[in-house]
């Protein structure tokens, strides 16, 4: 259990892009000072074109100063929270420094459901951030963190079906469960083109707004093309 | 000339104020400590730096004026400076202080063991109890692996400390089981009455325990049910001692969880011979169901209730019958929990139950027959404030029980009825508070008074607890406090009737230190505990074989007695990957003059060394999760009349192997898991200690036989299925 996630992790860290970030959306930024949007924008590029833990846990602090030039604004809060659970997936600490960092991500989110951020996002974060507590210590969390997932992923749902990260989280919980239990690549297929299909649709509400998640889809989607994929994607 | 001197100023002021400033220092804590990870910067702007490992920090930055610094850290108080960005450098030392703790950082650990799911450092999980080799599914079992327990192989309860079966309560959401175990003879193994599937967290204390806890002279088990079913599924398991069925529906705001079993050991017995002439193999039949509703905001009732029915006819050893005396049993037990908790206003929160049981058993030794009836009502009400005030809270609580006993004692069919028992009220109140001093330093007092009708009397028990958190995971902590009990039930019988009759009261005196680092964990517990007001009795005359009614005036709270010694407690879960083993080790010194005891004597139950060596390996290639015990009590005592003196004799060593195999996998992907386990496999013959004939012989000597297992092993095989429709099969994690 605890392999796949980290490969999943490192799939969502490595890959992630801020491409859809930088396509024109002019909405009037909240008061904040004149280049914050900019800072902002660099910061959060910067978090998602890394996967090392040292240099997230920075770009975490500078998230957090981020926090104080605009402490209206729910989205430093939002990519601090997803800085320091991308580097707890990739750090290589014990449990208990990985359960303290996820609580600092924990409490950053919390801090953005207060500034009334899109409900929908920091409800997709916070299965995120079960995933990650269940990769701490699988054996006797998988119970309690597994229907925490998918409770809150369906939560996020209900909010905003068009959401195109609850589908990408959803497909990679199918993507590790084995095949011959009702898991694995052909059932997660559907889930990752809907989406796909979503992604497609979709356009941040900002140009910082969270967007993360298509080019680790993309590169999902694009191994089952490969030969030396799945035995069922190749016969097709 | 004037002019061009104040340009060339200004532009240089301009030059200035243009240049970057620097800023550096380093953030230590108030012990000098350097603070990684601490976030340095001017507020509102972007810049600043994280502290290194050495709790460095540099930055430059292009503002200028005066801005705040601001430091902070998890855990820490945030600390802001003002600062004048002028080109200059600047360097800092930075000193910040610790957030204070809250309630609840530090758990005082003196005494006791917690199993639970819900936080990773606990010493055993809830999972545990279903995994361990030897324990076969029951609460008890598993506990039994702990230091502190004394394994009485012919009564298969816990036994605490020095302590006897009865000075070990346990609680069930709060609400004391007034039967905690099966009904069983001598010789026939009891187990718990709950399938530890209901238990999201198990409390096991042997020693030392908060004042919430009444009526236990030597342990307490605090079994935490678990709230609304998460999903909805239905379980069936086929095993080789019977049938079980499970459904659970999860609603909106509530769920419901019904159970129906039957086990009959017959089959079982018909194939793998045993020793005892069993007439009637063991059977039982029982159900439950559970409710669960959500109430308000955060209120939640929870409603079980469970019945039973048992029967078993057998033939114990016995030196004055051939072939062993007949024994036969019949139980009905009926239990009902219901408890209701809600926060209330200003921080004060309710948790409030009333548990009703009831317990009729019909025992025939040979000719005689026995008739027991037991009912009792017990509730209770707790507040408890978190938010009492910055550093400590309070918790007060008010308990009540009504118990009714009854035994009638036929010495054959045709004999005159001789009808005992007894009607007891007994009310509790207890207050306890736990205050931080520092952030290391958190102690728990309280105090519990209680009354009994019965008995005419009260008594106050002060209980006191500290701990001291030595560094990151450990911990010292010391326990000190006074425990009473109510006599039992059968030494009730009779003793209600000497208004002499006290209380039973117990002290504990406890030191623990503990370390948990990564997945290990290491206990070290020394206790002494003293026992006065023991009730004792004088042994009853006998008009040939059959005894006389005892003199309720030879009832005396006269005995005394002590426990002392060490339990060991080690546990890795890193060392090897997928290996997770635990050794206990407890050694106790302990005599006491109680009952019939002539004089202070070594109880018959406890050994003086006790270990128990558990290991679990997953095997993720096999889906298979293996698992062994050993276990291993030093030699008990038993009174042998043809030797001089008193509980003189001793029995051989315990020792048993038992290994046990879950392997998972699907049908029709619902998943599957295949259980084997096995007891004693190398096949070591225990005794438990003698069974004499009440005269002696001919001869002058008193006959005697071994007392043994049923069988030298118990195999065990069965099959478990989850049909959950929402949630596929997971084989790769170990099962729960």
């Amino acid at each position: 259990m605890k392999t796949p996630l980290l490969i999943l992790a490192l799939a969502a860290a490595t890959l992630s892009t801020a491409a859809a970030q930088t396509q024109t959306a002019p909405t009037p930024a909240p008061a904040a000072p004149a280049g914050y949007q900019e800072m902002l924008g660099a910061t959060i590029q910067e978090v998602m074109s890394t996967g090392d833990a040292a240099v997230l846990k920075e770009l975490a602090g500078k998230l957090e100063r981020a926090a104080t030039v605009a402490p209206q604004d729910w989205l430093p809060r939002y990519y601090q929270s997803y800085a320091l659970l991308i580097a707890t997936f990739q750090g290589k600490e014990d449990g208990d420094v990985k359960d303290r960092q996820l609580d600092q991500a924990e409490a950053a989110l919390q801090q953005a459901r207060r500034l009334r951020g899109d409900e929908s996002e920091l409800l997709v974060l916070q299965a995120y951030i079960y995933q990650a507590r269940l990769g701490v210590a699988p054996v006797t969390r998988s119970m309690q963190y597994a229907g925490k997932v998918n409770e809150a992923l369906a939560d996020a749902r209900k909010l905003n079906p068009a959401n195109p990260r609850i589908y990408l989280v959803q497909g990679n919980n199918l993507y590790f469960t084995p095949k011959m239990f009702g898991g694995g690549a052909e059932v997660a297929r559907p889930v990752y083109e809907e989406a796909k299909a979503r992604f497609a649709a979709f356009r941040p509400a900002t140009p910082n707004a969270p967007g993360w998640g298509e080019r680790q889809l993309l590169g999902r989607l694009a191994a089952y093309q490969q030969p030396a994929g799945p035995p069922q994607a190749a016969s097709k | 000339m004037k002019l061009p001197l104040l340009l060339l100023l200004l532009l240089t002021a301009l030059r200035l104020a243009a240049q970057p400033t620097t800023l550096s220092g380093t953030v230590r804590d108030a012990a000098g400590q350097p603070l990684p990870g601490a976030n340095v910067f001017l507020k509102t702007t972007f810049d600043g730096a994280t502290a290194d490992s050495l709790g460095r920090f540099r930055f430059t930055t292009r503002q200028t004026g005066a801005l705040p610094l601001l430091v902070t850290l998890m855990g820490y108080q945030p600390q802001e400076q003002p600062v004048v960005l002028d080109g200059q450098p600047h360097r800092f030392t930075l000193t910040l202080k610790e957030v204070r703790n809250q309630l609840g950082d530090v758990t005082i650990t003196a005494g006791a063991f917690e199993a639970s799911d819900e936080k990773r450092s606990t010493v055993l999980t809830a999972r545990d109890i279903v995994t361990t080799a030897g324990a076969l599914a029951d609460v008890n079992g598993a506990l039994n692996t702990l230091p502190g327990t004394s394994r009485v192989g012919e009564e298969g309860k816990l036994f605490v400390r020095g302590g006897a079966a009865g000075e070990t309560r346990q609680y069930l959401d709060g609400l004391p089981l007034q039967s905690p175990y099966s009904a069983s003879v001598a010789g026939v193994p009891a187990r718990g009455r709950f399938s530890p599937n209901l238990f999201r967290g198990t409390v096991f204390s042997t020693g030392g325990y908060s004042a919430e806890y009444g009526q236990a002279l030597s342990a307490v088990v605090g079994l935490n049910s678990y709230d609304l079913a998460p999903e909805t599924q239905t379980g069936i398991s086929l095993l080789s001692v019977g049938l079980s069925l499970s459904h659970q529906q999860r609603l909106a705001r509530s769920s419901v969880a019904v159970t129906g079993d039957y086990t009959n050991l017959q089959p079982y017995y018909g194939v793998v011979p045993q020793r005892f002439g069993w007439t009637t193999a063991p059977q039982a039949a029982g159900g439950s169901v559970a409710l669960r509703r959500q109430v308000g905001r955060a209120g939640l009732v929870k409603v079980y209730g469970a019945a039973t029915r048992a029967a078993l006819t057998l033939r114990q050893p016995d030196p004055g019958f051939d072939g062993g005396r007949p024994v036969a049993l019949r139980n009905g037990n009926q239990y009902l929990n219901a408890t209701f908790r809600s926060p209330l206003r200003r921080g004060w929160s309710l948790q409030t139950g009333l548990a009703g049981t009831g317990d009729e058993q019909h025992i025939r030794p040979d000719v005689q027959r026995v008739h027991e009836l037991e009912q009792s009502l017990a509730g209770r009400a707790v507040l408890t404030n978190d938010s009492a005030g910055a550093y400590w809270n309070l918790k007060l609580g008010a308990e009540g029980l009504r118990q009714r006993y009854r035994q009638q004692y036929q010495a054959e069919a045709a004999a005159p009825v001789l009808r005992s028992g007894f009607d007891e009220t007994r009310v509790a109140a207890f207050a306890e508070s736990e205050v931080a001093f520092s952030n290391e330093l958190v102690a728990r007092a309280g105090g519990r008074a209680e009354y009994s009708r019965v008995l005419g009397r009260w008594n106050a028990a002060p209980r006191l607890a500290l701990a001291y958190q030595l560094g990151e995971g450990t911990q010292l902590s010391g326990a000190w406090g006074y425990f009473y009990q109510t006599p039992a039930n059968d030494l009730l019988r009779f003793g209600q009737y000497n208004r002499a009759l006290r209380f039973e009261r117990a002290a504990h005196y406890l030191v623990t230190y503990q370390r948990i680092q990564q997945d290990r964990t290491l206990r070290l517990e020394a206790y002494y505990k003293d026992y006065a007001q023991l009730t004792r009795y004088a042994a009853p005359a006998l008009t040939g074989d059959v005894p006389l009614p005892p003199d309720p005036a030879s009832y005396q709270s006269t005995g005394r007695g002590h426990a002392r010694g060490v339990d060991v407690f080690w546990r890795d879960k890193q060392t090897v990957k997928n290996l997770d083993y635990w050794v206990s080790y407890g050694l106790v010194d302990t005599r006491r003059q109680q009952r019939q005891d002539p004089v202070p004597a070594v109880p018959t139950f406890a050994s003086r060394h006790n270990l128990a060596v558990v290991g679990k390996y997953w095997v993720s290639r096999l889906h298979t999760l293996v698992g062994g015990t050993f276990s291993y009590g030093s030699p008990r005592r038993y009174h042998d009349p043809n030797q001089a003196g008193y509980n003189q004799g001793r029995t051989p060593g315990f020792q048993d192997l038992s290994l046990n195999l879950s392997y998972l996998t699907s049908i029709r992907r619902n998943l599957t898991i295949v259980h084997v386990s096995c007891s004693n496999v190398l096949g070591r013959d225990n005794v438990f200690g003698y069974r004499y004939a009440p005269a002696p012989d001919a001869t002058g000597h008193y006959p005697g036989v071994a007392l043994t297992p049923s069988a030298p092993r118990m195999l065990f095989v069965g099959l478990l299925i989850s049909i959950n429709k929402k949630r596929p099969a997971d084989t790769e994690t170990a099962p729960e």
